[in-house]
């Protein structure tokens, strides 16, 4: 049990890492491919939701394992800048959670942007503010404050994605956890210290989030 | 074809199955869940409170673990010697209990959102309250639930992957077998990956199936802007 303590704090740090790695880097794709979708239509936009699709429609288990045991096999790759990723399993678990994160979210920003009143678009154009300068200044700040719920359920998913990290070597909570039962054959001691620390982290990112709410609310709403 | 299709095709196999016993122990036990909810009882709402707040917050692959190395603990002391759930039914086990708390967030908000006056009106006209919840309030209850579960059906599917750590050889295994056997793990997984895609994507046709069948007789909901 001390030595099991001993390595918790370097395996919480693991977990916060990837979650908050994987869930900002995942973010920026969706703030770019949200928009993107929103603003194409027909063939581009069809082209586009192949990610999307593709990601949302496997498990994040099989991606992070073609990231980490499949793409090694590409020699270009064990060749060239990139296996610095590819090549650890720390960057693997971060691309393959940012990449499943990124498809599940950018989703939500489409949704959030297309639910918006399609009357605001045409009053900007009427008032002769480009189509990206009201994405960016009139539907983009409204999508994201409905979508701040949504958002703070995605760093959940996130925080539990994690924990698939401890299926290629990494060391976090998960990992720890099983390594120690393992071990031990002691499931009852080591999984409900775990669980208290993933709640732990899952409460103080819902408070994050909920004060972000109250402080970019409207008055009067 | 290429090699290992029949181990995959077989893999796909376990996969539904798992997701399918996982989903009808979950809807079972949500169910019973919002029985319960009904009586008003303080102790059993704190108890599916706590539950539902509990294991939403940590990880599937914890509570595979748990269950799995739990109940082999628990069996052997039982037994007297070394005894273990087989992966299969821990893995039932562990996903049906995760989205008990799930289905009964989503039921139970179907349930809330139906009105209540509806019980009374229908036995004023004479029903009783058996023939009120069948033929009024399920048919509604069903309407809301549906995108929710259906949601939650596609994300089990994709969770029945997880299993593979305690070695049940789903589909995520096969192909994990089949990568090694073949030192091929980039073909392997994204062959394995578009039995996923194929498992999903005819989910969600025939989910539009079920979801047109359930509102054939009913007005489009209107839903509250969020």
């Amino acid at each position: 049990m001390q030595e099991f303590f001993a390595n918790l704090p370097e395996a919480i740090w693991l977990t916060v890492k990837l979650t908050l790695f994987g869930f900002f880097a995942g973010q920026l794709i969706a703030f770019v491919l949200g928009s993107c979708l929103h603003l194409t239509k027909g063939f581009l936009h069809n082209i586009l939701r192949i990610y999307p699709f593709v990601f949302r429609g496997t498990p994040l288990l099989i991606q992070l394992f073609i990231i980490y045991y499949g793409v090694a096999q590409v020699g270009f790759v064990r060749d060239s800048f990139l296996w610095i990723i590819f090549g650890s399993a720390q960057g693997a678990a971060m691309l393959a959670l940012t990449l499943n994160v990124g498809a599940y979210s950018s989703i939500l920003v489409y949704g959030g942007l297309k639910n918006l009143p399609k009357g605001q678009v045409e009053a900007s154009s009427a008032l002769g503010i480009g189509r990206l300068q009201t994405l960016i200044r009139i539907e983009l700040p409204q999508a994201y404050r409905h979508l701040l719920p949504s958002l703070s359920n995605e760093i959940i998913f996130t925080l539990k994605g994690s924990a698939l990290a401890s299926t290629i070597t990494i060391m976090e909570l998960t990992g720890l956890t099983r390594t120690f039962i393992a071990k031990t054959y002691s499931p009852f001691e080591y999984f409900p210290v775990a669980g208290l620390v993933y709640l732990a982290i899952g409460f103080v990112a819902l408070q994050a989030f909920r004060t972000l709410e109250r402080r970019l609310r409207l008055p009067g709403h | 074809m290429p090699d290992y299709t029949l181990q995959l095709l077989i893999g796909a196999g376990i996969t539904l199955l798992l997701g399918l016993g996982s989903a009808v122990f979950a809807l079972t036990m949500a169910t019973v869940f919002l029985l319960l909810a009904q009586l008003k009882n303080r102790f059993i709402n704190g108890f599916i409170l706590v539950y539902s707040t509990v294991i939403r917050g940590i990880p599937e692959i914890l509570v595979i673990f748990l269950t799995f190395f739990g109940a082999a603990v628990i069996l052997t002391k039982i037994n007297g010697s070394y005894a273990e759930l087989s992966p299969f039914f821990a893995g039932v086990l562990a996903l049906g209990l995760v989205f008990t708390a799930y289905s009964f967030e989503v039921l139970r908000g179907a349930f809330e959102a139906t009105p209540k006056g509806q019980f009374e009106a229908s036995q004023s006209l004479g029903m009783s309250r058996t023939q009120a919840f069948f033929h009024i309030i399920f048919p509604q209850l069903m309407q809301r639930a549906l995108p929710g579960l259906s949601n939650l059906w596609l994300i089990l599917l994709k969770e029945t992957s997880l299993v593979s750590v305690i070695g049940l050889e789903e589909l995520m295994r096969k192909s994990s077998l089949a990568a090694g056997v073949k030192h091929d793990p980039l073909f392997y997984y994204f062959y394995g990956a578009l039995f996923y895609l194929a498992i999903t994507a005819f989910s969600e046709i025939a989910l539009k199936g079920v979801s047109d069948r359930v509102n054939r007789h009913m007005e489009p909901l209107k839903m509250e802007r969020t």
